[in-house]
């Protein structure tokens, strides 16, 4: 069975770090980047079977380069798990095609079950 | 026919006389005093010089053979006729009556007659014997008009009733028309009565006066009379001479005759010299022509009315003014206001009730002492100020100054001081209202007091009427829109601040005035007269009238705009902070799950510190969360995503969350039926969540929580009940507002920032629902929170 690919865009690296090591652990294949602007060219490299996407990336807006990825048709099938810190958030990620969000902080174990259900 | 006349004259038995003596005979009739006419087949045959001189002719031809009746007036026609039949049928002698004859000038003579029976060359004749009463019936007739005109004269004190009567009693007897007119002392023409014999023609009587009384330089009529004073009088009225007088005038001419004017006399109403009126006699008849003589009575008759009136006059004056004394003296004694008189020396002279009221002394200790112990001292040459000004004849209007009641008390008083003259107009002394403004005083210093307060301030304070019409406007409303109180005043408040977006609540907000409700801390928008949007907070009233009736609004209204934008600020902060120190929690708790998975089962001991570490951090992560609903409550955020739930699902799941925590708690359950509601579950779970951690640590020496889930009516009722230190009755509302800190010694032991019942309150309220507590000090307490049942 061969492993499946995250990629996580994030501009915090610790929490990039610690959700790389997380899912390491759990047997995916994870590619990080702390830059918002690389990460339709990572994922046209790398094709990824999920991403986790921060809102606020300096420099970017997640809300908008999930937008793109779900507008592309290369691009529109892969996952997309959005994560903030900020409450409103909660209420747009539909709108701009996210499938999940997690909600800053949450519990290992929610990021877990997010990810699994968003692959099946 | 001899026969007949033999006899009778046998009956008269002076037929020797006569037949031996006819010379004599006719001298004794051609001498008679009185006048004698014999008329025979109705024929005068014979008239001796006094009926000649009665007839007014000049020799016996103009009379002899006329008809006999031509010289009989109409009103005796009948009753001679009677006679002459009587004389000739029954050889009856006629006695002595008065019947009314016509002469050659065609003047009604009055005659006392009596007939014989007569023969004439033969024929049957009639001898009358006349004798001239005119004068003495004119007399008479005068004589009963003025008896009459007396009385008429004192009948009544009311002299407009009297001069109406007077015309009507002068018509028809003395004239076919007749006009008074009265002047006043101007000369003005005051009143005017006219009277007609014939009421259809008083319209023309009215109109010829009309067109007269404005016409200047007439030489004649009521005018001259007016103006001269002199009577005067056209003997015989001619076509030719109203035409002289009223050559351009051609419908004037055509009344003139309507009213058939055949004589004409009037007279001025003088008393003492002086002209008060006019009173004209018009004769429509042939028959009555006026003579000098009637003038001269009509003369009588004018001085006679002249002073009835001034009689009339002077009294009702007279009566006016004993009315006026008699007001005037009620006045005093019952007036509000203190009225003293004083002569120019300072000496009280009269002190009426309200004065011993005012200053405190009865009449009897004022009266006589001297008006400068009611002046304080300081105020002593004020005194000699109004003295001098009053003896130049100055009169003091509501002047205000101190003065000393009895008890030494002070008093504001309004003065209005006039000179009082003697009969010569002299200045003998002074009469001094004085009204006692110490309340007024009192009130106007309060009201400036207020007035100036509602000047000075830096809030908008506005007045309207209920259709919006601005009826003031002070220095802080110019200051905060921009508009100048000239600008608006009078004007619709809705024209000048209201944006458009807020005209409906605006609407609402006047109509909840109307009904007598009062909002405070309104927060809306307004809008300058630069047309920057403002955030203000008002206080808006009704204004009543004394009667209590609602007639407008006022308000006072705050601009909050900065103190929006710092909250704003504030609150922007607090949700950056949150989300900042949220980005660390993040890592912290993945952080520590791998360094547990790293640690693993045997390291249990390190294991329970990790566990603890994350405990904390949950904490932290748990009142960073309330902090952010805090901020988002205070600028209206705090959003729901309600769906319908079980509420005892949710009691049910919160309570098997928190029981593994609450290690010496016992939570105890009661429920019995499903709670369909409609809300946010997550935010019902924070509410539970809440309440029970706050049981569970105010109730630290008890072991035991009881929740409740249950219906009534159509509310779904949850309670929480532990046996703690519970809230003292003064505190149980404070304790759900923002950020309350306890003040109790042994309460301020207790760790929280005291957010959690404020964010529930919230919640619940934001469900439309109810939070509530029941609680004893030191027994326990119990929380409520109600929500609607969803029935369907």
């Amino acid at each position: 069975m061969t492993k499946k690919k995250i990629l996580i865009v994030e501009d915090d690296t610790d929490i990039l770090d610690a959700i790389q090591i997380i899912l390491e652990r759990e047997n995916y294949e994870v590619l990080a980047t702390t830059k918002g602007e690389e990460t339709y060219r990572k994922v046209n490299e790398y094709k990824p079977d999920l991403i986790i996407l921060d809102v606020l990336i300096s420099g970017s807006d997640g809300r908008i380069i999930c937008k793109n990825l779900k507008a592309d048709t290369h691009t529109s099938s892969i996952p997309v798990i959005m994560m903030s810190a900020h409450p409103s958030a909660v209420k747009e990620y539909v709108q701009f095609g996210a499938d999940d969000f997690l909600a800053k902080p949450f519990e290992t174990e929610e990021l877990l079950q997010a990810i699994k259900k968003n692959l099946r | 026919m001899s026969k007949t006349v033999k006899r009778s004259i046998k009956t008269d038995g002076i037929e020797n006389i006569f037949t031996e003596n006819p010379v004599f005979y006719k001298h004794l009739i051609e001498l008679a005093p009185e006048a004698i006419i014999i008329h025979s087949k109705g024929k005068i045959v014979y008239i001796n010089s006094v009926a000649k001189k009665l007839i007014s002719a000049k020799n016996e031809n103009e009379i002899i053979g006329k008809s006999v009746m031509e010289f009989i007036h109409s009103d005796s026609v009948p009753l001679i006729e009677e006679r002459i039949k009587r004389i000739l049928h029954k050889k009856k002698v006629a006695p002595f009556v008065v019947e009314k004859f016509i002469d050659l000038n065609g003047e009604i003579i009055f005659a006392e007659t009596k007939a014989v029976p007569f023969i004439y060359q033969g024929e049957p004749a009639i001898l009358a014997i006349l004798r001239n009463i005119t004068d003495r019936k004119k007399e008479e007739d005068r004589q009963s008009f003025i008896n009459n005109l007396s009385k008429l004269l004192s009948s009544s004190i009311d002299y407009k009733t009297t001069i109406e009567n007077v015309v009507k009693s002068i018509v028809p007897s003395i004239a076919d028309y007749s006009r008074i007119i009265l002047v006043d002392e101007n000369g003005t023409i005051s009143e005017e009565v006219s009277y007609h014999a014939d009421p259809n023609k008083l319209g023309y009587v009215k109109k010829l006066y009309e067109a007269y009384r404005n016409r200047s330089g007439v030489t004649y009529g009521v005018g001259n009379i007016l103006s001269k004073g002199k009577s005067e009088i056209f003997e015989q009225v001619t076509p030719a001479l109203v035409k002289k007088y009223n050559n351009k005038d051609n419908s004037l001419q055509q009344i003139i005759n309507v009213l058939g004017l055949t004589s004409y006399m009037g007279v001025p109403l003088k008393i003492r010299g002086k002209i008060i009126g006019a009173l004209t006699f018009s004769s429509a008849r042939k028959d009555r022509m006026y003579t000098k003589d009637d003038l001269r009575f009509a003369e009588e008759v004018a001085q006679r009315i002249a002073s009835a009136i001034e009689n009339s006059r002077l009294y009702m004056r007279s009566q006016k003014t004993i009315e006026a004394e008699e007001q005037l003296a009620a006045i005093v004694a019952f007036s509000d206001d203190a009225i003293i008189s004083k002569r120019l020396d300072g000496t009280i002279t009269s002190w009426n009730k309200s004065a011993e009221k005012v200053f405190g002394y009865t009449s009897k200790e004022a009266i006589g002492k001297s008006i400068r112990m009611l002046i304080p001292k300081k105020l002593l040459p004020e005194e000699n100020t109004i003295i001098s000004n009053i003896k130049k004849g100055k009169h003091i209007d509501h002047y205000e100054t101190v003065r000393i009641r009895k008890d030494g008390q002070e008093i504001f008083v309004s003065l209005t001081i006039s000179a009082i003259k003697n009969s010569q107009g002299k200045i003998i002394g002074a009469s001094k209202i004085a009204r006692d403004i110490s309340d007024k005083k009192k009130i106007e210093n309060e009201l400036a007091h207020l007035a100036s307060l509602v000047e000075s301030s830096s809030d908008a304070i506005w007045s309207s009427t209920l259709d919006n019409i601005i009826v003031s406007w002070n220095k802080g409303a110019e200051m905060m829109y921009g508009f100048k109180a000239e600008k608006v005043v009078g004007h619709n408040i809705v024209d000048f601040i209201v944006p458009q977006e807020k005209m409906e609540e605006r609407e609402e907000m006047v109509k909840k005035i109307i009904r007598g409700e009062q909002m405070d801390g309104l927060e809306t928008v307004r809008i300058t007269k630069d047309k920057k949007k403002i955030d203000v907070s008002m206080t808006v009233s009704p204004l009543n009238d004394p009667q209590g009736k609602i007639v407008g609004i006022s308000a006072i209204a705050r601009n909050i705009t900065e103190q929006k934008e710092q909250e704003k600020l504030k609150d922007e902060f607090i949700s950056m902070a949150s989300h900042e120190l949220k980005t660390p929690i993040t890592s912290m708790k993945m952080f520590l799950d791998i360094l547990s998975s790293y640690l693993g089962e045997k390291n249990s001991g390190a294991q329970t510190y990790v566990k603890r570490i994350n405990d904390q951090t949950n904490k932290m992560r748990d009142l960073v969360n309330d902090l952010l609903d805090v901020s988002r409550i205070g600028t209206g955020k705090l959003s729901f995503r309600k769906e319908k739930f079980e509420l005892d699902k949710i009691v049910q799941d919160t309570i098997e969350s928190i029981q593994p925590a609450a290690k010496k708690h016992e939570l105890k359950f009661i429920a019995n039926n499903s709670l369909p509601v409609y809300g946010d579950k997550f935010r019902i779970y924070q509410v539970i969540t809440n309440l029970l951690n706050n049981a569970i640590k105010y109730s630290p020496r008890s072991d035991k929580i009881v929740i409740t889930a249950k219906a009534k009516n159509d509310q779904a009722i949850v309670s929480v009940k532990d046996f703690g230190i519970g809230i003292a009755k003064d505190k149980q509302q404070k304790i759900f507002e923002k950020l309350y800190q306890v003040t109790d010694h042994e309460e301020r032991t207790f760790p929280g920032l005291g957010m959690g019942l404020y964010i529930s309150k919230e919640i619940v309220k934001g469900h439309n629902g109810k939070m509530w507590v029941k609680s004893e000090k030191g027994k326990g307490s119990i929380f409520y929170f109600s929500l609607q049942l969803d029935q369907n």
